[in-house]
């Protein structure tokens, strides 16, 4: 009864249902455009459930992460083709969809499976208690979510930065970083100047 | 990528991106009080770089980061962050154990290094965010602009 009256509730059963909705969408979606602008609503709508299940923490992360991402996939676009590949281009035949189904199916059992291993929710597990009651007097934070991500789980924080890091370096090494897009073209066009009409 | 906009634009972001990055320093500086992490702050200043990008055009922002500092940023602050782990080594603790940093055990040590790991994870964040922006934008440009 109590639970039904929480807008929190209904917050995030609205943000789901209609991320279920756009994630249809996007799974259809052929346009480049389509696919990054549904890509930045989708994150952006996850922080929302973020913030109905009370973590101001993840949903600022999410969708400042929702924007950036989405400004990246844009531009990267912009490399790309306006348009995905004709109809006539895409091989169609009956049986073809039955393995990724069946793929996706066993993921979803497998996770199905997991659930009821989980502690119930609001609940947390051993760990997360232990961090709750900690965080406070051990590392002097009120944040517990910082106190887990900084100190409890720093290790993670090296891994999401070589994680980054990571990504950076397979770009540097497709494109370049940077200078000689996006400063060459500045040089050029001061050459040209300086060269005269 | 550098396509002149409106007034209203150039002015609204000439208001909003500074108050963006100061929105990224005060999360940066308050998450031990609140929400907010190193990624967070990170995404939030990259945000506004790219904001500047977009509206000023790729010069502009390259002017105010530039790749060469990104990229310092983004090996820096990954180094700073294996740093701060292999300094409770050093100082005979477990990996990620600050207590070296303060001397003495207990919260200042966990504070300051938990703050520092935030501070770094930031730093390589906002780096990496926008070199990537950069990089792919710099490339658009100067292929759909093949006279410039």
């Amino acid at each position: 009864m109590s639970a039904l009256a929480d807008p929190q509730i209904w917050a995030f059963a609205g943000a789901g249902a209609l991320s279920l909705a756009l994630a249809v969408a996007l799974a259809r979606a052929r346009a480049p455009l389509a696919v990054a602008l549904l890509t930045i609503v989708l994150a952006a709508l996850a922080g929302v459930m973020f913030l109905a299940l009370d973590a101001p923490d993840a949903a600022l992360a999410q969708i400042g992460a929702a924007g950036v991402i989405g400004a990246i996939f844009l531009a990267a676009f912009l490399l790309t083709g306006r348009s995905g590949a004709p109809e006539s281009a895409r091989p169609r035949s009956p049986g073809r969809g039955a393995p990724a189904l069946a793929a996706v199916a066993a993921c979803a059992a497998a996770l199905l499976w997991a659930t009821p291993d989980l502690p119930a929710f609001g609940e947390g597990g051993a760990a997360g208690r232990l961090y709750v009651n900690r965080a406070a007097g051990e590392v002097g934070a009120r944040s517990a979510v910082w106190a887990v991500g900084g100190d409890y789980r720093a290790f993670d924080a090296l891994a999401q930065a070589l994680l980054l890091v990571t990504c950076g370096l397979g770009v540097h090494a497709l494109l370049g970083l940077g200078e000689r897009a996006a400063l060459g073209r500045a040089r050029r066009n001061k050459a040209d100047a300086e060269a005269g009409p | 990528m550098s396509a002149p906009l409106g007034f209203p634009v150039r002015a609204a972001a000439k208001l909003a991106t500074p108050l963006a990055l100061l929105f990224a320093i005060y999360v940066l500086a308050n998450g031990s009080a609140g929400a907010g992490s190193g990624v967070a702050a990170g995404a939030l200043g990259a945000g506004a770089l790219i904001a500047h990008a977009l509206v000023f055009g790729l010069e502009a922002a390259a002017r105010v980061a530039h790749p060469a500092l990104l990229r310092a940023g983004a090996a820096l602050g990954l180094a700073a962050l294996v740093g701060l782990g292999l300094s409770g080594v050093a100082g005979g603790q477990a990996l990620f154990d600050f207590t070296p940093l303060a001397q003495t055990p207990g919260p200042p040590a966990w504070r300051l290094g938990a703050g520092l790991l935030q501070g770094a994870l930031a730093v390589v964040t906002l780096c990496v965010f926008t070199l990537l922006f950069l990089a792919f934008a710099g490339r658009a440009g100067e292929l759909k602009d093949p006279a410039g």
